[in-house]
């Protein structure tokens, strides 16, 4: 059966909740919207961390160094194989795999070295200051450079895990680096593959990852150069002219590093889904209940919208939201959110045991009355994939017509297809507001109540 | 009734009075609001506590034993079945006293207790 968006423990069949693991639980066929920052492992009051810290800047400052020393071939060759890391499975691409800096660029980084009198005596102490210095590196490049100085812990750290959560690894070729002689080496090692590519996977730390790394261009341009210095400087610079001003005003820089430092108490990882606010669940709740039926205005749109939403805040951390999507079906546009069923909860693992449920899909149907073509469709759907269990969304209580042919889906086909309306909604806001039961309890309560209705 | 019976009955029916003050406040609030696990659990061993001391004959109603919690029952539907067992709990303490000399006994033992609530209503 397909799963939508597969992450590794969906294909072996290992039921966890994102929330409950330390590390980031890695997609098959994409990479994880989220980038190791440097930063993190220095600012983290972990002796292990700071270590790593510690490794990764030596590391670095090493190559730095070699290039000085004319062994500038090998120091540009190893910088750009540290350049991308794809068993980590980090950054934007749609596909786990990356490309590689270029001989150009990694001359550039290595420069540095030469040209700026800070780092050539004394080398870097955070050196994703290089951001600031060269056009074209970016978080990834940062996030991909650490995570390969790291590899060797990173190894370790994807074995132990697999131990614990009983993922099974294979005998694998892996390039590591060796801050002896300064190369990238393929060690063989045992670790995770990607079933449909045979690629080793690396797990990493939960903590060390955020969206962009506490020290970024962006964050320099606005909040630093435009506020504090622009002025006395004089005309507005574009990028390539700021970047080559900050290799020629170094202390600028470190300024700006310091500055960072001293802030560094807001520096936290950034957490792989986000709840919505309370208030902000409720006040989409209420324009959800506030919108008219139908497609006028938009309002179908704006239901999927809202809905989508406050769905997956709401199922959080029972359900991991996995893909909203589209799709069309007879020349109708049917949204729908699909939820990873880890078996986080008494009654899904229910459903994933009598209905296959290895995934949940819920339909939005902005619609005043339900009609047996929507159930079909649903029906259909879960045909195709997703097992046997659906729940249907909509705006007001389903005829009974509609929810007998549900009774009868099941006595003829053993599926499950649940439907819940606006009142549900309504409960599940009240109760994500008042923390005294999970609107997960709502979904339980309808499916007690059709096993009840169930023939026997 | 024994003395030990007595003791137990007075518990329970202490304990039964303290929750249902608590969810009528509750049920004020936020009448439709569902109760936490925690919550159903305690009240549940006291239901389940009051079930065996009223029996089959003093029992509110023949289909309702305990809350089901995956029925999600709000603060107001817990005030108002503890308000039905609280009123069945009264009516066996008033099948179970005597007065004498103007005070009100246990039947059947010296243990003082208080006047009926419908004739303390009728003052």
């Amino acid at each position: 059966m397909a799963i939508v968006r597969p992450r590794l423990n969906d294909f072996y069949n290992i039921p966890l909740k994102q929330e409950d693991i330390d590390f980031a639980l890695p997609f098959l066929d994409e990479d994880i919207p989220l980038y190791v920052d440097p930063f993190l492992l220095w600012k983290i009051p972990s002796q292990q961390d700071n270590g790593l810290h510690l490794a990764v800047v030596s590391a670095f400052n090493a190559i730095g160094n070699q290039f000085i020393k004319g062994k500038e071939q090998e120091a540009i060759q190893t910088l750009i194989d540290l350049t991308e890391c794809d068993e980590a499975g980090l950054g934007n691409s749609k596909t786990r795999t990356g490309k590689k800096l270029g001989v150009k660029a990694s001359e550039e980084i290595l420069e540095l070295f030469k040209k700026i009198p800070q780092i050539k005596n004394n080398g870097f102490e955070h050196f994703e200051e290089v951001q600031l210095l060269i056009q074209g590196i970016s978080k990834d490049r940062i996030s991909d450079i650490t995570c390969s100085l790291i590899k060797s812990f990173l190894v370790d750290y994807t074995l132990e895990k697999c131990d614990k959560y009983k993922f099974p690894f294979e005998k694998c070729s892996v390039p590591i680096f060796n801050i002896q002689t300064l190369k990238i080496i393929l060690e063989e090692t045992y670790l995770p593959v990607n079933p449909n590519t045979q690629k080793p996977i690396i797990l990493v730390p939960k903590r060390w990852l955020r969206y962009n790394p506490w020290l970024n261009y962006e964050d320099y341009f606005d909040n630093y150069y435009i506020k504090d210095h622009q002025k006395t400087f004089g005309n507005r610079l574009n990028r390539v002219q700021l970047l080559d001003f900050n290799r020629h005003n170094y202390d600028m820089v470190n300024a700006y590093t310091r500055q960072k430092v001293a802030n560094q108490q807001s520096c936290v990882n950034d957490p792989l889904f986000t709840q919505i606010p309370i208030l902000s669940a409720k006040r989409k709740s209420e324009t959800i209940v506030g919108l008219p039926t139908g497609k006028d205005q938009n309002a179908d749109r704006k239901y999927e919208d809202n809905m989508v939403s406050v769905l997956a805040s709401m199922l959080y951390p029972y359900l991991d939201f996995a893909q909203e999507q589209s799709r069309t079906e007879s020349g109708l546009h049917i949204r729908d959110i699909i939820f990873y069923n880890n078996r986080s909860y008494d009654f899904l693992t229910e459903i994933y045991d009598k209905y296959e449920a290895t995934q949940l899909v819920i339909e939005l149907k902005n619609v005043k009355t339900l009609e047996r073509d929507h159930l079909n469709q649903l029906n259909r759907y879960l045909s195709d994939q997703f097992g046997r269990f659906g729940i249907l969304f909509t705006r007001n209580a389903a005829p009974k017509n509609i929810y007998d042919n549900t009774i009868n889906l099941w006595s003829a086909h053993r599926k499950c297809i649940l439907i819940l309306d606006d009142s549900d909604l309504v409960m599940m806001a009240d109760m994500y507001e008042n923390k005294q039961r999970d609107p997960i309890d709502i979904i339980k309560r309808k499916y007690i109540q059709f096993t009840r209705d169930c023939p026997s | 009734m024994t003395e030990e019976e007595i003791s137990n009955f007075e518990k329970i029916q202490a304990q039964t009075q303290s929750f249902h003050d608590e969810m009528s406040a509750l049920a004020r609030k936020t009448p439709n609001a569902a109760i936490n696990k925690f919550k159903i659990k305690f009240i549940n061993k006291a239901l389940a506590e009051c079930n065996d001391i009223l029996g089959p004959g003093y029992s509110p109603f023949e289909d309702f034993d305990l809350f089901d919690e995956d029925e999600l029952p709000s603060s107001s539907d817990v005030a108002m079945m503890l308000g039905q067992y609280l009123s069945c709990l009264e009516k066996k303490r008033a099948d179970n006293i005597y007065v004498r000399s103007g005070y009100y006994y246990w039947t059947g033992t010296e243990i003082r207790t208080l006047m009926p609530e419908k004739i303390n209503r009728k003052k």
